[in-house]
């Protein structure tokens, strides 16, 4: 190895930054771990939006529910009105009967 | 005198709600029946219905305006294969709870092979539920109502849903319970 | 091991040395070599979370602080690099233990072109053969080669008479 490369690689070696430098790169790091968050904040945020489109979700899939829900309650009560109106129709049909053709009957 | 099932309906005096209770001797017919239904609505389950009734359609313009007032609807039908299927016991603790406090069967039909109750309920003026039991040689149908039946609300059934229609002195008389009182001057 | 804030601290003062002394080495101006030293240290604050391991680091840094060194330059905040060949004789100056001799190589160094400036730096002060550098340059092995042995060659031209050596 010739005297070149030794001289340089004393010339070159690592010397130590001037005193505080650790302390001023980290005053300048944590102001901007408020300005722009961390990756730590960043998964929150996108925990956060993943929950939000689970609950946007829930909220239309309940939504559809219900409503089909209701679609059957009011098919339900249309056949509810109609059994009880063909019953009382029925009830009526036997009065009929028992009083006789000759009454003058509400039809 | 003319008389019709609606007319004795509306004649009636107002009677208080009342929730029957299926015995399970009723519940264990499903097992034998060839067809059956089954409808309990509570209240939100009516509320739903009402939201989706179109005023556009004449049916469930009528209905929306009935459950306006309704708590609950109940139904048990049952169609069976033959005659015989049910015993009249299995009925009778059905058309015993119509026989309790605040309710008043003003339709009585019984025969040997079939036999028809239509019954209010009423909490002072107002009738508060409907009850009716048909029973018929291979059908069985028991209807409860719980809620306000106003006598417009009859009006406004009349000839819908296969109800029989009302018409002449009845009719008047419950377009004159449906109107305002006039203002004393 | 996932790294995160709370090894930044520490991960800062084991590295500091050799980010400032490249820096430092490139520029031959401390004050330059803090500021950039700062922003690469900054840069690895936000950067933590895709960084694999400890040893992951230190190349990372290496390879940032070159980066960073040549931006700086180009952005025009350090006068252009003086040729080599424009800097003055330097008086003979007595023997080989020359008190001088290292800063004169320094700035030697500092006057190279950007490339195998770094190439000096990176093997004469990290130690790192032609291989690392290259991948720390991301330059063919051979490229590295050749700027090296140029550049050597202009050094021992230049710093002949300091160092004793017939001129090449």
């Amino acid at each position: 190895m010739s005297r070149l490369e030794d001289e340089l690689r004393q010339a070159l070696r690592r010397r130590e930054p001037p005193a505080g430098f650790a302390e001023r790169v980290l005053a300048r790091a944590h102001p901007r771990e408020s300005r722009r968050p961390s990756w730590f904040h960043w998964r929150w945020l996108a925990a956060a939006a993943a929950l939000m489109v689970l609950v946007v979700g829930l909220y239309f899939f309940e939504e559809r529910r219900r409503r089909l829900e209701g679609e059957r309650a009011k098919q339900q009560v249309m056949l509810a009105l109609h059994l009880t109106g063909s019953k009382l129709r029925l009830a009526q049909q036997r009065i009929q009967r028992f009083i006789g053709p000759g009454a003058a009957f509400q039809d | 005198m003319r008389y019709s099932i609606v007319t004795l309906l509306a004649a009636a005096l107002p009677l208080g709600a009342q929730q029957i209770t299926f015995p399970p001797a009723l519940e264990k017919l499903s097992a034998k029946a060839t067809q059956k239904v089954n409808i309990s609505l509570d209240t939100s389950l009516l509320g739903f219905a009402g939201q989706l009734m179109s005023e556009k359609d004449p049916d469930e313009a009528i209905a929306k305006r009935l459950l306006s007032g309704l708590k609950a609807i109940h139904i048990r039908g049952f169609e069976f294969a033959k005659a015989g299927e049910y015993s009249q016991a299995d009925v009778a603790a059905i058309r015993e709870q119509f026989k309790g406090p605040g309710w008043n069967c003003f339709f009585t039909v019984e025969g040997k092979e079939q036999s028809t109750h239509i019954c209010l309920h009423r909490q002072g003026d107002a009738i508060t539920g409907l009850g009716l039991l048909a029973a018929e040689p291979t059908e069985l149908t028991v209807v409860n109502i719980i809620g306000s039946i106003r006598p417009e609300d009859l009006a406004t059934l009349s000839g819908k849903f296969g109800i029989p229609q009302i018409k002449g002195e009845v009719k008047t008389l419950l377009e004159r319970k449906a109107a305002p009182a006039p203002k004393k001057e | 091991m996932a790294l995160d804030q709370a090894s930044f601290e520490s991960l800062l003062r084991e590295h500091q040395a050799m980010v400032f002394s490249l820096a430092y080495h490139f520029f031959h101006n401390q004050a330059i070599a803090e500021d950039v030293a700062q922003e690469v240290f900054l840069k690895l604050y936000e950067n933590l979370h895709r960084l694999e391991s400890p040893a992951h680091v230190a190349s990372w840094l290496r390879r940032t602080t070159t980066h960073r060194s040549i931006d700086y330059l180009r952005r025009g905040h350090v006068r252009p690099e003086v040729q080599l060949e424009e800097l003055p004789e330097t008086p003979d100056l007595p023997g080989a233990a020359d008190p001088l001799l290292h800063e004169r190589l320094r700035r030697l160094v500092a006057s190279l072109p950007q490339i195998p400036r770094l190439v000096v730096l990176l093997r004469y002060g990290e130690d790192l053969d032609t291989g690392e550098i290259a991948r720390v340059l991301k330059l063919p092995v051979r490229t590295v080669w050749s700027h090296l042995y140029r550049a050597l060659a202009l050094l021992r031209e230049k710093a002949a008479r300091y160092l004793g050596e017939e001129a090449v």
